[in-house]
């Protein structure tokens, strides 16, 4: 579950008043002064002889140029079955798929409503006041903030949003803590970092969060780890297997000199023993997805091996890696330099779904476990954070931060289509499985 | 598009207009004088409804445009700057030299419409390179500047220790608060600008969050 973070808004706030200063500058006069400084740059790209009047016909030869290689690279692609003629797409009522809960209003503000629809995109209705819906997995349960950022509550509440519960403990003033919804609607998983420790200034030191278990049913909360079992302080991606019986997180250390090791930990439910699955170079482990089947774990990460990337160096090259959940037959199965937030792996076990980001706009791919991929059209977008499976694998539904759900088919028969817009809100996606 | 002051999304020309309302008002054209620039003065007023066009005419360089584009930006820049270097007068130092990388580098922008965040991140990267050459200057007391305790209720955070606390961080660490809270630019952007991943600049902003949240006492 993606969460705001309340103080990311103070923060906010406050930078704007520390910059809040004029900043005034005679722009004619510095464009002329570096102009003139440097009259001999070459120019490149959008070049004037391309768009001078008395030279027609080098515009009329690249605009024909264009055409013929728009017509040729189209017929090739089509014919390698990498994408097929554009159909109207829309998703359906088929089968698991139930409700799809999303947010309208400011996702900043105490006032967003938690929305939903049908699977088709229609009888849209506001459920309650609240934030960051989240289905369990089996559909029973629905989990919603309120008040956030400044005063936060998490509750629990039927799917249709009745029968509303206060869980304890995960809210307050500085936010909600990060917490996981068991996928049977029974308990929730959550990082207690009301108390950090550690010296200021550094993650060094900190002290890793101890995870505990909230029962809904009001039974006392329980205390799954202590903390000091795990070596790796910075705790974040609390992600509970569809089983039930495990809760897979990331852990990152910093090694000092721009160096940090990332770490993927699984920890049984029934025993609290932790045990650390994988170790990897960089901080980049921050997307980690359980199989359907519970027995895998995928995740992002930097290759073994690969220099510890920092900010300012050299791009890096993301792979998306599969284990086993006992930390066996770890393989890193693709590149996804361009990969922008989670991970979905589909309702079948054999797909790994994510959002890719390029200079056209935003598309989905999908990832076979033997390493192949396809991508969606793309759709003209800021930023997009959340893909999300119907439960039915039929349709991958996501959200940008421009304020639009699109929908499109999983084989990619044709282009993403618009589900609702004007939301004012991203990352707040979820969608109910239904026994029919 | 671009992100506004409260962090959301608007048409670039919109952050336009409410950039200019920041700076002196005065009319885009209107400081130009004939005889120095490639373009008329109507073309380019009638241009500024397409920033995209204005980034066209400035890259074949046309002073004007470029003038243009200082106009519109150079607020963002220096703000930018400022968060990067804690002292005005080296971020705008830092902005007028990221201006003459941009006016070099302008025919390498692949992307027009994204010209706010690419001369964002040079005037980061600018700052962050000043800063390293001239430490001494950028690591002035916040105290010295800021005057009394500021602290607004909405965000209860105090300007004095949020300076402090911008000081205790590696240049490189405030390029990237200055990015993402400052300029708005999401990790994809930022990631773009300066290589790496958007995951990675994410996990790394996570960490410095958690930085600034301890120091300004937000536990």
């Amino acid at each position: 579950m993606t969460e705001p973070d309340p103080f990311e808004a103070r923060l906010r706030s406050a930078l704007l008043r520390y910059t809040n200063e004029p900043v005034a500058v005679d722009s004619a006069a510095l464009a002329h002064l570096i102009a003139a400084a440097s009259r001999s740059r070459p120019s490149r790209g959008f070049d004037r002889g391309l768009v001078h009047v008395g030279r027609p016909w080098r515009l009329a030869f690249l605009l024909i140029l264009a055409l013929v290689i728009s017509l040729l690279g189209g017929l090739a692609l089509v014919g390698s079955g990498l994408v097929g003629p554009s159909l109207p797409v829309v998703p359906h009522a088929l089968g698991s798929n139930g409700l799809i809960a999303f947010c309208r209003g400011r996702s900043d503000a105490p006032d967003t409503r938690v929305h939903v629809m049908g699977p088709d995109g229609s009888g849209e209705r506001e459920l309650v006041t609240g934030a960051f819906p989240e289905f369990s997995a089996d559909g029973s349960v629905l989990t919603y903030l309120t008040g956030w950022p400044h005063d936060t509550t998490v509750f629990v509440a039927d799917p249709d949003g009745s029968n509303p519960r206060l869980v304890p403990d995960l809210g307050g003033d500085a936010g909600p803590q990060e917490h996981a919804l068991s996928p049977d609607g029974t308990m929730m998983a959550w990082l207690d970092r009301r108390h950090p420790g550690g010296r200021a200034g550094s993650i060094r030191g900190f002290r890793h969060p101890p995870i505990r278990i909230t029962p809904l049913d009001g039974s006392p909360v329980r205390r799954l780890t202590t903390g000091s079992e795990i070596p790796d302080p910075y705790a974040t991606g609390l992600t509970w297997a569809p089983d039930g019986r495990s809760i897979a997180f990331g852990g990152l250390t910093d090694l000092g000199d721009g160096a940090y090791r990332s770490s993927i930990f699984v920890v049984d439910v029934a025993s609290g023993d932790v045990r650390r699955v994988s170790a990897r170079p960089g901080p980049e482990v921050v997307a980690i997805a359980w199989s359907p089947d519970s027995r895998r774990l995928a995740f992002t990460a930097l290759p073994v091996g690969a220099a510890p990337s920092t900010l300012f160096a050299a791009a890096s090259v993301t792979d998306i890696v599969v284990i086993r959940a006992d930390g066996t037959e770890e393989r890193d199965v693709a590149e996804a330099p361009d990969i922008q937030g989670d991970l979905a792996w589909s309702p079948d076990g054999e797909r790994i779904a994510f959002l890719a980001s390029g200079a056209s706009g935003f598309r989905i791919r999908i990832l076979t476990l033997g390493g192949a991929t396809r991508g969606s059209e793309a759709v003209t977008g800021p930023e997009a954070e959340k893909a999300i499976w119907s439960p039915d694998g039929s349709m991958i539904l996501f959200d940008t931060s421009g304020g639009t759900i699109f929908a499109v088919d999983s084989g990619f028969r044709g282009p993403p289509v618009k589900l609702a817009g004007a939301l004012d809100s991203n990352s707040c996606l979820s969608w109910q499985r239904v026994e029919r | 598009m671009i992100r506004s002051v409260d962090g959301k999304r608007q048409p670039m020309q919109a952050m336009w207009i409410s950039d200019r309302r920041l700076g002196p008002a005065r009319s885009k054209v209107g400081q130009i004088g004939p005889g120095r620039h490639l373009r008329d003065m109507t073309d380019l007023a009638a241009d500024v409804q397409n920033p995209a066009s204005i980034v066209r005419l400035a890259v074949v360089g046309d002073e004007t445009a470029f003038a243009a584009l200082i106009d519109a930006h150079n607020g963002a820049m220096t703000r930018v700057a400022y968060v990067v270097t804690g002292d005005w007068d080296v971020a705008r130092e830092a902005t007028q030299s990221a201006w003459t990388v941009a006016w070099k580098r302008l025919p390498t922008l692949r992307d027009p419409d994204r010209v706010e965040p690419w001369l964002v991140a040079i005037a980061a990267n600018e700052a962050r390179q000043m800063t390293r050459r001239e430490r001494r200057r950028t690591v002035r007391e916040i105290a010295a500047t800021a005057g009394a305790r500021d602290v607004d209720p909405s965000d209860n955070i105090d300007l004095l220790d949020l300076g402090r606390a911008l000081r205790n961080l590696k240049p490189e660490d405030r390029v990237l608060i200055a990015l993402r809270y400052v300029a708005g630019l999401d990790s994809g952007e930022i990631a773009l600008a300066f290589g790496g991943s958007a995951s990675g600049v994410r996990s790394r902003l996570a960490r410095i969050l958690d930085r600034l949240r301890e120091e300004l006492g937000h536990d």
